[in-house]
């Protein structure tokens, strides 16, 4: 189910009356369960039985691994979780990429092997949910938690409907506890969740669909040269997409939990105004970010073995998060690219010179350009279909070459840019400011212009509106 | 881990009230005031239809007998009044399928295909839609139903289309962009537009408008190219389209459904170049002699040569009740279509 559709309107007037009756908790929560299923059913109703079943699966090899008499036996177990979850990802989303790759391979080996197309859906968020699991599991292998006492919370960890198919990826630690008593509701705090959906489908509705979007795709076409003006803009606006896009979401999923009454945490805090890419990572998909920090970069030695292994262990860590994204060159490049920018910064920060001048507030906003430049250049990479079509859009953009002016310079496109740099501005303004406190601190006029700005622009723009790109993952 | 509220625990129930309050009033009051202003202008709601919306109303094509399905393309969908036929023939589900620019080809294969339709199929046809190249014209449309389509995405298109159909800030031709884009070109707002589509599918025209001599221009003189461009098939070629024909309508009629392919009527200069390319004695008439075939050609009923198409291809509101009381009425009375229960 879409946020950005009336079905999902209707779905959770129903889910809020239910919620804010006089029941019980616990068949409150059996409601957010059963909704967080039909919610998940409404795409492709055979896959709650794959989502039931991850819940089930590590719901008891987490009991598993904490009754292990040994570290060993615990140790098996915990092996059991990651190959039947990892195992699962593999299969619906990299079971075609790694045996189209494996064709490559033996055909230059002199080999021959007929690839096939195993021809799986890939299942909506298994990505997101699959590393939800994952981390209970994990956390309670590194005894940082207990099993949960009950299945019905558990279940509802995993399957929460505002978060379930694209994040942010919680963790046991911080939304279990909220399902072991009531709270009441606030009337700030429903307003304040109702505020944040609002602006959530205001930037993907408007921003990313019906400003954004149209531009970048006249420009990632196949085989069409884009001119030098076309392919700068495009460049710059897939990035504004792909954030309004993504926070968008993110947005609307903690708007909707915290009108609930449950806490999200926040996934994106002004990305644009990064001074440096470890900066970066702090503002980007942080729920993410955090968990590779956590279950992937620290496990492999983190930065506790000496420069190489440090290196070594970043380059992995982005390397898997790129393959995270998709089953694609272009997300292993991508994350590459990424593993290479923070090599790149920690070395420079080594540097004595760069410890001298890093602090002087000019030298933060040239680096501070230069990270949303090489992070709008990585960016490229992953919008594109294909290698050939990232390599046109950059000849586009630094070479001389004959291309078609796909983007027109018209008083649209003004518009499109001039909203890009006030959303460049505010990014830089309130960067380390979050929106709920933006929202809060400002005046009953200022917050009411917001939101109405918001709300009418959701009615007259009217662009077509597409599924959030980060479902894909 | 930094979460959403973690320092909004202010508590200000009043300040909220009053905020939404403002809202609702700043909200109601601009789009309100915008609804007006296109309501001033002229402006009709519409809809836009898409494939979700498609597959709703094509997946509500259900077994049995009493279905009417239209299929073709926009002249069954501008010249059929839905609301006046759902009217006369109370006792049928009438479902409109035709797409816009579209020939029916593959909806006619897809229908014959399914053994659960056994119902009433009207067929939009002209000659040259019988040309293989244009088969596969609705081909996306019934893939997506077949493989893509689901209750949600059908459901939401559907309810959508509803509140589409009451909003005229809704119109999928006034967006933001369209209209600044517009007015970027011709530093005015759009203009109003003389088709509406409608939740149901079929689409209504109010020629008054338009400029209908440039209308008719642009239609007869694409129609002109596109004759040039795609030459007729041959006598023998021809025999094989037939021979679809039949055996589509036969796969239906086998299991109890009933097909009529009707020839909607085209005027003037568009019915001149219709004769030059594709003449209906060596075309239609081929199709109106097979005994297994039900037909309709406008030039035989009585009543159609009253109307005028001012775009030489469909016709305006104001006649398409008429025309479809004529239509039906005329396929009652040669036993194409049971009226009996009506």
């Amino acid at each position: 189910m879409l946020f950005n559709s009336i079905t999902f309107l209707l779905f959770f007037i129903v889910i809020l009356a239910v919620h804010y009756s006089g029941i019980s908790w616990k068949l409150k929560k059996s409601n957010l369960l059963l909704g967080s299923y039909i919610f998940y059913a409404a795409w492709n109703p055979p896959f709650v039985l794959l989502l039931f079943l991850s819940t089930f699966v590590d719901w008891n090899i987490a009991t598993k691994i904490h009754n292990a008499k040994t570290q060993i036996q615990g140790k098996h177990w915990l092996w059991l979780s990651l190959i039947f979850n990892l195992g699962l990802l593999s299969l619906f989303k990299y079971s075609g990429f790694l045996l189209e790759n494996f064709q490559s391979l033996t055909r230059l080996l002199g080999w021959e092997f007929q690839s096939f197309d195993p021809g799986f859906i890939l299942p909506m968020g298994i990505s997101f949910y699959t590393f939800q699991t994952l981390s209970y599991t994990l956390d309670i292998y590194y005894k940082k938690l207990k099993p949960h006492n009950s299945f019905l919370d558990y279940a509802l960890f995993v399957s929460f409907f505002p978060q379930l198919v694209a994040g942010p990826i919680v963790r046991a630690k911080d939304f279990l506890p909220q399902l072991k008593h009531q709270d009441r509701i606030k009337f700030n705090q429903f307003s304040l969740g109702v505020s944040l959906f609002i602006i959530g489908i205001f930037s993907k509705t408007v921003l990313a669909d019906a400003f954004f979007a149209p531009l970048v795709n006249a420009v990632f076409v196949d085989n069409v040269q884009a001119d030098k003006l076309s392919s700068w803009l495009a460049a710059l606006f897939f990035y504004a997409q792909i954030f309004c896009d993504f926070a968008g979401y993110s947005l609307c999923a903690i708007g909707t939990a915290l009108s609930l009454g449950f806490i999200l945490p926040f996934n994106f805090k002004s990305p644009f105004a990064a001074i440096g890419f470890s900066d970066f990572w702090q503002r980007w998909h942080i729920s993410l970010s955090t968990w590779l920090r956590d279950y992937l970069y620290i496990p492999l030695g983190g930065n506790r073995f000496g420069t190489f292994n440090t290196f070594k262990n970043l380059m992995i860590t982005m390397l898997l998060g790129g393959l995270w994204h998709g089953a694609a060159w272009t997300f292993v490049l991508w994350g590459l690219i990424h593993g290479f920018y923070l090599i790149l910064e920690r070395w420079l920060k080594s540097l004595t010179l760069s410890k001298q001048i890093g602090q002087i507030a000019v030298t933060k906003i040239v680096m501070m350009f230069v990270t949303f430049f090489l992070v709008m250049l990585a960016f490229v990479i992953f919008r594109a279909e294909n290698l050939d079509q990232a390599h046109s859009i950059f000849s586009g953009m630094f070479m001389t070459v004959q291309g078609q002016e796909l983007i027109k310079w018209n008083l649209w496109t003004q518009i499109v840019s001039a909203s890009f740099l006030i959303m460049f501005a505010l990014q830089w303004i309130y960067k380390n400011t979050k929106i709920t406190d933006i929202l809060q601190s400002h005046s009953i006029v200022v917050r009411s212009l917001i939101l109405s700005f918001c709300l009418i622009l959701i009615f007259i723009s009217a662009g077509n509106s597409d599924a959030f790109i980060y479902f894909q993952f | 881990m930094h979460l959403s509220t973690s320092n909004s625990n202010s508590n200000d129930p009043k300040g909220w009230a009053i905020t939404w309050l403002v809202v609702i009033i700043l909200c109601g009051g601009l789009l309100g005031g915008y609804e007006w202003f296109l309501k001033d202008k002229g402006f009709v709601a519409s809809i836009e239809s898409n494939d979700d919306l498609w597959s709703w109303h094509r997946n509500n094509v259900n077994g049995h007998h009493q279905n009417l399905v239209i299929i073709g393309a926009s002249r069954s969908q501008l010249d059929i009044n839905m609301p006046y036929l759902k009217k006369k023939l109370p006792n049928y589900d009438v479902t409109q399928l035709s797409v816009n620019g579209h020939y029916p080809m593959a909806t006619f294969a897809a229908l014959a295909k399914d053994e659960d339709f056994k119902g009433n199929l009207l067929v939009s046809l002209s000659a040259q839609a019988l040309e293989p190249i244009y088969y596969d014209m609705q081909l996306k449309q019934n893939d997506y139903y077949a493989n893509k389509s689901g209750l949600y995405k059908s459901f939401d298109a559907y309810i959508s289309a509803h509140v589409d159909s009451y909003l005229r800030l809704m119109h999928p031709l006034l967006s933001l962009q369209q209209i600044v884009e517009y007015y970027d070109k011709n530093k005015d707002f759009k203009p109003v537009f003389y088709t509406t589509a409608h939740v149901d599918q079929s689409v209504t025209a109010d020629y008054s408008l338009t400029d209908t001599k440039v209308l008719y221009n642009h239609f007869v003189s694409e129609k002109k190219k596109n004759y040039q461009d795609v030459k007729p098939s041959s006598p023998q070629e021809w025999q094989q389209n037939i021979d679809l024909l039949v055996e589509y309508s036969q796969a239906i009629e086998n299991r109890g459904g009933n097909v009529i392919l009707i020839r909607f009527p085209t005027f003037k200069g568009h019915w001149q170049l219709d004769e030059e390319y594709y003449p209906r004695g060596k075309y239609w008439d081929k199709i109106a002699a097979n005994p297994i075939l039900k037909t309709v050609h406008f030039n035989d009923v009585n009543g159609f040569e009253l109307f005028e198409s001012p775009d030489s291809s469909h016709l305006d509101q104001k006649d398409s009740e008429k025309f479809t009381q004529i239509l039906f009425d005329y396929l009652i009375t040669k036993n194409y279509l049971d009226n009996s229960n009506n």
